[in-house]
């Protein structure tokens, strides 16, 4: 009965994403690949993305672990405000980040260097948000997930706490943590609205891949659309088979 | 070797209160209690996994309340296997060898010493995840032992083990800390590990320390209705005492009982149940009573009969004399103790 079920639900969305396929040629899908824009977006997502997921990984590692391990006031509400970006409309997140770089402090920013409206900046600061929110909810359950006692056992023999979070810690939630890293990037690439407000969609400066499939809808280019919808698809199946392939080795 | 001062900690709603012990080097020290009596908060104090609120640790004569953990060189074995699961045995025993970059040599000289002492020598390749419970932990101990820690710190080393694997690494503890004369402070809820491992008992009640002795002191002569009951004495009653010569008369529920044990006025007294001797024989003297079996429990090697003699008295019997003895519940027996068993709390 479950079997089934899920037979059924995995055929309709195999179905849905190979209606794509079948959309474009395959010549068009190589010309789409091939042209200067798509190289561009696609270096650009690429870029971008590895830069925030960076940035998530250098934020979550130490904030996922001081979450799981330590008390301290506000901890929950910490913790949830982290978390937001993944439950709000992306369209709130995108709207709200505008809003901030008009107020005095935005504009103290701006002012002081940190232009982030219509720049690729911008486009790392809206993946970041959202990957960084991905990377702590992972890494926490995998630090959640590690006994303690290992660590206190690992300070008794002689080590510092330092020494004990990556010879003992780091080693036993390496795939949690590898699948965190993993899932912020799929998130950064695929960011698409916070992106389009703070960044904007403009060509050859700040034309990602999903910004890049959006102007091509807008102008009618449909099948240049599902070009690129094939392309995302392709690098976001990559991340979850690595994904699958993580969680299923031992040690996590 | 270790000594505490006037320990407090408060952990959620739990407190130890005014904790003062002093462990002699070499000693195998146990911290006995029931569940919830905050033995295991005195061991991560000492280890420096809690910090006290006050009072004083030394670590071989040195004020340690500041020193780091990593610096104290004090082992911990906790209740479940602690064995790093990314490691193999021989990996895990050389952990903490390796963090203070020892030559290679001298790691092969004491992994080798090591290894014979708790008889693990074939199991250094493996995998942790492929150990027994019982392997686990000798693998634990030695890797613990290995780094001559000043103590190490038992938690409940064999809870999570079968009786008869716990029985054996009782054994084989003994004998290691006979050989090595580790200092080893031990916690645990078990009265038999502590008979069979201390040098000196603890006994702990509610974050407080209630008795310190050996284990005869502590089982013939408990200082508190509850050590004694801890101990399953049973036979814990109270009542006005005379002195008459060189005896200790009691009176109960009105029969009179005698101690060896001097002291007058209102006392309470235990008698431990394998000191109450039961016979078919009707016999006369001091402590020697005629009674009904109210009941008999079944405990295996030993029977528990409960007899009503004017109270309620509980004996242990061997299963082999019980047997003998053809004894039922309703038979009219008699039963004695010695005046020196009946001891004066």
């Amino acid at each position: 009965m479950i079997f089934s079920f899920l037979l059924t639900y995995g055929i309709f969305i195999m179905t849905v994403l190979l209606a794509d396929v079948f959309y474009v040629s395959p010549r068009r899908l190589v010309s789409t690949l091939f042209l200067s824009e798509t190289l561009f977006a696609i270096k650009l997502s690429f870029i971008t993305s590895i830069i925030s997921t960076f940035f998530s990984v250098l934020f979550a590692l130490p904030g996922a672990y001081a979450l799981s391990r330590y008390e301290f006031p506000g901890k929950d509400i910490i913790y949830i405000i982290i978390l937001l970006p993944i439950v709000l409309p992306p369209l709130i997140m995108g709207v709200s980040l505008l809003v901030f770089f008009n107020t005095s402090m935005g504009r103290f920013l701006e002012e002081h260097g940190l232009r982030l409206v219509y720049t690729v900046p911008g486009i790392i600061v809206a993946q970041f948000i959202i990957s960084s929110a991905f990377a702590v909810l992972v890494m926490k359950a995998a630090y959640d997930n590690i006994d303690i006692r290992y660590e206190q056992s690992a300070r008794t023999l002689g080590c510092t706490s330092l020494q004990a979070f990556y010879k003992i810690t780091l080693p036993l939630c390496r795939s949690g943590i590898i699948a965190g890293i993993v899932l912020a990037w799929a998130r950064a690439v695929g960011e698409f609205v916070p992106i389009l407000i703070v960044a904007g969609a403009m060509h050859f400066k700040t034309e990602v891949l999903p910004t890049a499939i959006f102007l091509r809808l807008e102008t009618g280019d449909i099948e240049g659309s599902v070009s690129l919808t094939i392309i995302m698809m392709v690098i976001s199946v990559i991340a979850l088979l690595i994904l699958k392939r993580l969680w299923a080795r031992p040690g996590r | 070797m270790i000594a505490i001062k006037n320990l407090n900690l408060k952990v959620g709603t739990f407190e130890l209160k005014d904790i003062n012990l002093d462990i002699k080097k070499g000693e195998y020290f146990v911290i006995l209690g029931p569940t919830g009596s905050g033995k295991s908060c005195i061991l991560k104090c000492i280890a420096g996994l809690y910090k006290m609120d006050s009072g004083e640790l030394y670590i071989g004569n040195k004020l340690s309340n500041n020193i780091p953990i990593e610096e104290r060189n004090i082992g911990y074995v906790f209740q479940d296997s602690t064995l790093f699961p990314h490691l193999n045995v021989y990996q895990n025993i050389t952990f903490g060898l390796r963090l203070k970059r020892m030559q290679k040599g001298l790691i092969e000289n004491k992994v080798s010493s090591i290894c014979k002492l708790f008889a693990i020598c074939d199991l250094l390749k493996r995998p942790v995840d492929n150990l027994s419970g019982g392997e686990k932990q000798r693998v634990s101990l030695a890797r613990s032992m290995i780094c001559e820690p000043k103590a190490i710190l038992l938690d409940e080393p064999f809870s999570s083990l079968d009786r008869n694997t716990a029985e054996r690494l009782m054994v084989e503890i003994k004998r290691i800390h006979a050989q090595t004369r580790q200092t080893i402070i031990h916690v645990t809820h078990n009265q038999e590990e502590a008979a069979v491992l201390a040098d000196r008992i603890c006994i702990l009640k509610d974050g407080n320390i209630v008795q310190v002795g050996t284990f005869d002191e502590i089982l013939t002569k408990p200082n508190s209705e509850f050590v004694a009951d801890f101990f399953c004495t049973h036979n814990i009653f109270s009542g006005f005492s005379v002195i008459e010569g060189n005896v200790s008369k009691m009176e109960y529920n009105g029969i009179c009982i005698y101690s060896s044990r001097l002291r007058s006025g209102e006392v309470a007294f235990s008698i431990r149940p394998e000191d109450v001797v039961i016979s078919l024989n009707k016999e006369k003297g001091i402590n020697s009573f005629r009674g009904t079996i109210k009941e008999i429990i079944d405990k295996g090697v030993i029977i528990q009969i409960l007899v009503d003699v004017g109270f309620l008295i509980v004996s242990y019997s061997l299963r082999s004399s019980f047997l003998t003895m053809g004894l039922k519940e309703g038979d009219s027996v008699n039963i004695y103790f010695d005046k020196n068993a009946v001891h004066i709390i």
